[in-house]
């Protein structure tokens, strides 16, 4: 087939699905300026190729595998409906660790969300949960100026793919001056090879509103491709303060690209937790507008990859307004022929005097053949201003295994004690501990 | 003493990094005997430490060390703890992140369950010390050591004063319970309190059960742990030994008589 040809394929691709998508959306009620969006995404998409290596946030990361597969996959894979926990898939339930009734919950499966379950004691505080879905049908005007305000489509092709088949996501809304009484989580599961999900979600907390939200992104892994194109967008209202935690755990076999955005207005605080543990290439762009005077943003993170793994974390921190801080440390651990490339970007603009801005990356490497690329950035447009990152890469310190070795610990037991250590001051962020203990599970079954 | 000692260093010699430290150094430790190894900075006391201890950078070039009448050079630093030998460090290792409850905990379980002995089939995996059992383990030992109950949960070394690396130390010999021990100038960096609190808990340890060298630059510990013999080493070998009135006359007349070479062999 010629280029003209394969152009020609892959907009009849893009035109049916957004043509089907448009379809399922009017059909459960999505008003017409989302329906609109769509359309214009699906138009954008087309338009757009693969990102070329002159792309600074594509060139470290090759996805020309999810490309070559995208036309086999199915972007509207029905999930089940779920009566109540028990429908759903085990893996999920386990890591609830039955605390499903002490937190509003909401688990998407593969394209639908199958439960929302909020709990009466948030109901009575006003606190809205639900599906996107939903939300566009019943909270339509809130949704209005929130839905890509932060995460347009034209991004870049895969955030233009993922409006126009956009399927599920969350919707979290907590009114002015309340404190969520629960915790709110919210899962993401895929049953298989061959989907294409594209949930977006919306987090809105009001005046002085406090919360605590764990997104979980799960599936076993399967022979094929399935391809994960999720995006959040984060809204944090003056003096709110959100606990977030995104922790990705997928299947082996899946691509996932997802974007993170938030805007953090005057004197709100985000405590940010961002774990990548799964997926075969995994790319991410966590991107944090300190919007308001004296806005902070606290962001802990890891990546630990094994086998082939491929991770790209992408940071941003923009600081856009005055007496604005920011710290941030992502650690990344690296075994067998895993790469992880960090890169961070920390901008400040004209009017941010007095800002505080940290960056710090941790790499450890546990083979001679995993690699990890560390690449920081500073733009300052402000004079008055504290700026400082840093980062390192090495292998496990061979005084620390000889100390714990000299204290009987084998060599293995020890790099695990000493890898298990260089993850704790992330993992200790992680605000419910069944959801600790979990994530310290994973890490030691990673470990080996 | 007519049993065999444990702990017997013959002619060893010791080189790093293709420099020789250890130049032909013969030693002898048995339980129940408290020894004192003194010498100038840079005499190589601690690479006699580390040695013995099995770090991988010491090359050892000659001589041998038997513990328990067998050869321990090519032992791992891990099985040589295991096998009953015990190093206190110099200078502690920080390990951030790993708390000193669940290193200890993890420490103690490396004794139980030990593959090795795992000769033929598959021993059945033991669970290790119970979580009730090992706390109350700890608290006894820190309390003796007046340490805060707060430093179970601290991470290990990480952000300790001095002299709270120093007590780690001792509570960990304590928890361990080796055959023999060596104390990498234990002393240095604690005040007087802490000097006494942490002898006092050497002491405790002492007895029939175990033997220890004491690595000192200061006759002033040896005031309360009572070494029955007075090592001194200068350049890479041991050239005096005698009785503890061997430190005394250190302290007074310093290194210099010794350094110029006149074999004195006190009593
Ligand atoms: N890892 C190493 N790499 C290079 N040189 C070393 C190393 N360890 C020891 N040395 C050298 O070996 C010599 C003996 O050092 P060692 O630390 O054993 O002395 P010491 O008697 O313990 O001294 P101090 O009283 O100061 O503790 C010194 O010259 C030191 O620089
Ligand atoms: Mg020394």
């Amino acid at each position: 087939m010629t280029t003209a040809d394969l152009q020609i394929q892959e907009r009849n691709l893009f035109t049916d699905w957004s043509a089907r998508a448009t379809a399922r959306a009017a059909d459960a009620g999505e008003p017409a300026w989302a329906l609109e969006r769509r359309s214009a995404a699906a138009a954008t998409a087309a338009a757009m190729s693969y990102p070329d290596r002159g792309d600074d946030l594509w060139r470290r990361i090759d996805f020309r595998t999810a490309e070559a597969g995208i036309a086999g996959l199915d972007p509207f894979a029905p999930g089940p409906r779920a009566r109540g926990v028990d429908d759903l898939p085990a893996p999920v339930v386990a890591r609830m660790a039955g605390e499903a009734g002490n937190a509003g919950l909401l688990v998407q499966r593969d394209s639908d969300v199958v439960l929302e379950q909020t709990h009466p004691a948030l109901e009575k505080q006003g606190v809205v949960l639900c599906s996107m879905e939903r939300a566009l049908r019943d909270h339509g005007a809130r949704l209005a100026d929130t839905l890509g305000a932060l995460l347009h489509a034209d991004e870049d092709r895969y955030a233009a793919i993922s409006e126009t088949v956009r399927s599920g996501g969350a919707f979290v809304w907590v009114p002015d001056g309340v404190e969520a009484a629960l915790p709110l989580r919210l899962f993401q599961w895929m049953d298989g090879p061959g989907r294409l999900s594209a949930p977006r979600s919306v987090i809105v907390l009001g005046r002085g509103a406090r919360a605590t939200v764990i997104e979980e992104q799960l599936s076993a892994t399967a022979e094929g491709l399935a391809l994960h194109l999720g995006g959040t967008e984060v809204f944090l209202g003056d003096d709110a303060k959100l606990v977030y935690g995104t922790l990705q755990d997928w299947g082996r076999n899946v691509f996932h690209y997802g974007n993170q955005r938030a805007r953090i207005g005057r004197g709100a605080e985000l405590q940010w937790i961002q774990t990548l543990l799964g997926g075969r290439v995994v790319k991410s762009h966590s991107y944090f507008d300190l919007a308001g005077s004296g806005a902070q943003a606290f962001v802990h993170g890891f990546m630990f990859g094994d086998g082939r793994q491929h991770f790209h974390l992408h940071t941003l921190q923009r600081h856009l307004a005055d007496h604005t801080t920011s710290d941030l440390l992502i650690k990344g651990c690296l075994k067998d022929h895993a790469r992880s490339v960090y890169q961070g970007l920390i901008q400040v603009s004209e009017g941010a005097q007095r800002t505080d801005a940290y960056q710090a990356n941790r790499n450890l490497l546990l083979s001679d053949t995993a690699r990890a690329d560390s690449i920081p950035g500073l733009e300052i447009l402000a004079n008055d201003v504290r700026c400082t990152h840093g980062a390192t890469i090495g292998n496990v310190d061979e005084e620390q295994m000889y100390y714990l070795m000299s204290r009987g610990l084998q060599r293995s037991e020890a790099q695990r004690l000493i890898v298990e250590g260089f993850f704790v001051p992330v993992l200790d962020r992680i605000p419910l501990e069944s959801v600790r203990e979990q994530l310290r599970d994973a890490i030691e079954h990673k470990i080996g | 003493m007519s049993k065999t000692p444990e702990l017997i260093v013959n002619d060893l010699r010791v080189a790093v990094e293709g420099k020789e430290i250890l130049k032909g150094l013969s030693l002898q430790v048995a339980k129940g005997e408290i020894h004192a190894l003194m010498g100038p900075n840079g005499s190589g006391k601690s690479t006699l430490a580390n040695t013995l201890m099995g770090h991988p950078r010491y090359e050892v070039t000659g001589g041998e060390i038997l513990f328990k009448g067998l050869s321990i050079l090519e032992m791992e630093a891990d099985e040589r703890s295991r096998a009953g030998l015990f190093m206190a460090f110099q200078y502690p290792v920080a390990i951030p992140g790993l708390s000193v409850a669940n290193f200890l905990r993890s420490a103690l379980n490396a004794r139980l369950v030990r593959p090795e002995t795992n000769g033929s089939g598959t021993m059945p995996q033991k669970k290790g010390i119970a979580p009730r059992e090992f706390r109350a383990l700890l608290k006894g030992q820190m309390a003796l050591l007046k340490m805060d109950e707060s430093f179970a949960t601290r991470y290990l070394n990480d952000g300790f004063s001095g002299g709270e690396k120093k007590r780690a130390e001792i509570l960990q010999m304590a928890l361990l319970k080796p055959e023999i021990a060596i104390m990498d100038e234990t002393d240095s960096g604690l005040d007087i309190d802490a000097l006494r609190v942490v002898s006092d808990g050497v002491n405790a340890l002492a007895g029939p059960d175990l033997g220890v060298l004491v690595i000192t630059h200061y006759q002033r510990i040896l005031n309360y742990i009572k070494p029955h013999r007075v090592h001194v080493m200068v350049d890479g070998r041991i050239s005096v030994s005698g009785g503890p009135e061997l430190a005394l006359e250190l302290e007074t007349r310093g290194y210099d008589w010794v350094r110029n070479g006149k074999e004195v062999t006190a009593p």
